[in-house]
């Protein structure tokens, strides 16, 4: 297979020597590294088609991979699979400035989409996750991830409009609009095929291009952060707050997230006595500074009609004042950017459980996530955001590890296990699901639904090449 | 350099705390704010809602604890949002003494104490002279295959 590859594609893009591809085995969470069998490289559509030929002929699983950033596994290889690594696959190819639509390939990272837009002068912005600067944006498209826009437009696929992919023959196929149309504008008025896959995390095909949706850059902004004092009090802001309409992002981060931020690697699990509880953070954008103002005083005064009912806050500071105050929180100052304090550390682990639910019932997730965390001694890192005008919301719990310690990992999957049981139980799923949680979530899931997915599969991936284990489905060795 | 600020079990040190050291921190690399520092002596008290702490000066820099401790030559006291009016507010001397007149900030203890304190905690406004800019470093190899992970 190597031979072939390297006839097709050219020696330079297959990777073979141990060295290197054991850089690829891992991500930052838990999850046991896995050794893939090769690497390849492309630079075009058609040199992905070639692959994924090769890969049908042979029988071997592919795992597609940009940045490796992913924190639940799913850039682990499978077992003696190709990882097709798109980083070479980088370009822009196209920004339709008046219909803020964008076309990108899957190795463009999210600060080169940004210094693109910017270096055109294009009032021009996009949903930046809190994943790396060099993260993929097409890859938090596909596995439907959140953005710093979600409060208005909801997890990455739905900013989609639109896929190029390649399917399990090789072939290729253009979904939404940009079936009939030169420009990807949405995922309407054609049956929406876009959504095979958004969200199946790489099971279905290999999707070389991606048409999404910009927004329009607002010239004022401003970023403000609002001590709470109470976990009610947060998330009743945040539902209130996103039932209003005005604010662009209303996220909620817990104490311990904020003493990290703030250099301290392990918090203590039990907070100061007095110390508030979350770090409400606010985006307000707008067209002028009065329209502005407007939204400042619209937020003191939500905040003024919580504290009647007896909620505690601090006023809104400025991110331009908590930067005075500690130069540590200017990572919060723009995006994207890079939260070295979760990845950057020693023992370098990173892993959570991420679950998008109802926002009415963040308090009561909460308050478990923050007991079961504390019962097993670590402290209770929250990050949430509220997402499509809080009709739903993320709800985070982050635990930093150290990944060579094995005490550590049983601890964080522990941990893990736990919380998932929790949120599921209250109704919340785990968002780029790792191999782990749906094998626990299996039984639960809709019968029906998991064969509808199956028979999906079935269609799309006969053989079942894409990503293997990934999404439900068994291993392709426990078919045969 | 040398960490002139230091905290006392940070995984048990508040809010307050966690942002006071990276403000101190910064506010000696002013060359006239560290000589001021470095002459100060004992134990300063502050709180913001809840939460205190305790600035020691020694001749080695500062020590920041959780809580009050039992020997403090003076006392701040004030909501968190006077705090950070005064820590990152105008950076005026006069705005931290009127708000002192006004009641919004408390004092305990000794006030001349406080005097030699106050600028060392208030913001400095005018930035410290440009360093020399180092030169730049050669242009690094593109990344590793999966050296990103």
């Amino acid at each position: 297979m190597k031979q072939r590859l390297e006839h097709l594609l050219g020696k330079d893009k297959v990777i073979a020597d141990p060295s290197t591809l054991a850089t690829y085995d891992d991500d930052f969470s838990e999850i046991e590294p896995v050794l893939p069998a090769l690497v390849a490289l492309p630079t075009s559509l058609e040199e992905v088609q070639a692959i994924v030929r090769v890969a049908a002929e042979t029988r071997t699983p592919i795992t597609p991979r940009v940045a490796g950033t992913n924190v639940g596994g799913l850039a682990v290889p499978t077992p003696r699979s190709i990882v097709v690594d798109f980083r070479r696959m980088n370009r822009i190819l196209q920004v339709f400035a008046e219909d803020r639509v964008a076309v990108i390939e899957p190795g463009v990272t999210q600060q080169q989409l940004k210094d693109h837009l910017d270096a055109q002068g294009l009032p021009l912005t996009f949903g930046f996750s809190l994943g790396p600067r060099r993260s993929s944006v097409l890859a938090n498209c596909c596995l439907d991830g959140l953005h710093n826009r979600s409060l208005k437009y909801g997890s990455m696929g739905q900013s989609v409009s639109g896929f190029e992919v390649v399917l399990a023959d090789g072939s290729v196929a253009r979904t939404g609009a940009w079936a009939l149309s030169d420009i990807p504008f949405a995922r309407s008025p054609l049956p929406d095929l876009s959504g095979l896959f958004v969200g199946w995390q790489g099971t279905t095909g290999l999707v070389t291009k991606v048409g999404f949706h910009l927004a329009h850059k607002h010239p004022h902004t401003a970023r403000l952060f609002v001590l709470a004092y109470s976990t009610r009090g947060t998330f009743e802001a945040m539902r209130r707050l996103s039932r209003m309409e005005f604010c662009d992002d209303i996220g909620g981060l817990s104490w311990p997230t904020g003493k990290m931020m703030l250099g301290v690697q392990r918090p203590h699990p039990v907070p100061d006595d007095g110390e508030p509880q979350f770090f409400l953070y606010i985006d307000l954008t707008a067209e002028t500074p009065e329209q502005l103002v407007l939204k400042r005083q619209m937020l003191r005064d939500v905040l003024a009609g919580l504290r009647a009912e007896g909620e505690q806050y601090e006023e809104p500071l400025d991110i331009e004042t908590l930067v005075t105050l500690n130069p540590a929180m200017d990572k919060f100052s723009s995006f994207p950017t890079d939260l070295d304090f979760l990845t950057d550390h020693p023992g370098g682990g990173l892993t959570w459980v991420g679950t998008y639910g109802p926002l009415s019932r963040f308090d009561e997730a909460a308050h478990a996530g923050v007991e079961i965390m504390v019962k097993h001694g670590v402290a209770p890192a929250i990050v949430s955001r509220s997402m499509k005008e809080g009709h739903y919301g993320v709800l985070r719990f982050l635990c930093t590890f150290d990944r060579k310690n094995a005490q550590e990992v049983a601890l964080v999957k522990r941990v893990n296990l736990d919380l998932l049981r929790a949120m599921t139980d209250r109704g919340f799923i785990m968002y780029k699901t790792p191999s782990w949680a749906l094998r626990e979530l299996l039984p639960k899931i809709d019968p029906g639904f998991l064969s509808l997915m199956r028979k999906v599969k079935d269609l799309l991936d006969p053989q079942g090449i894409f990503n293997p284990g990934k999404l439900l489905l068994p291993w392709p060795e426990e078919r045969r | 350099m040398d960490d002139k600020v230091s905290i006392d079990q940070a995984e048990h040190m508040n809010l307050l705390g966690l942002l006071l050291a990276g403000f101190l921190r910064k506010q000696l690399t002013h060359p006239r704010l560290a000589r001021k520092a470095s002459r100060m002596r004992g134990a300063f008290g502050v709180q913001a809602g809840r939460m205190a702490i305790t600035l020691t000066f020694a001749p080695e820099g500062i020590r920041i604890s959780k809580g009050f401790a039992p020997k403090t030559r003076a006392r701040i006291l004030g909501s968190m949002e006077e705090m950070i009016a005064l820590v990152a507010g105008s950076g005026s001397t006069i705005a931290a003494v009127i708000a002192v007149l006004e009641g919004r900030i408390g004092i305990r203890g000794n006030p001349f104490a406080l005097l030699g304190l106050l600028p060392i905690m208030i913001k400095k406004v005018k930035p410290p002279p440009a360093l020399p800019v180092a030169p730049s470093p050669p242009a690094l190899p593109p990344p590793h295959p999966g050296a990103s992970a």
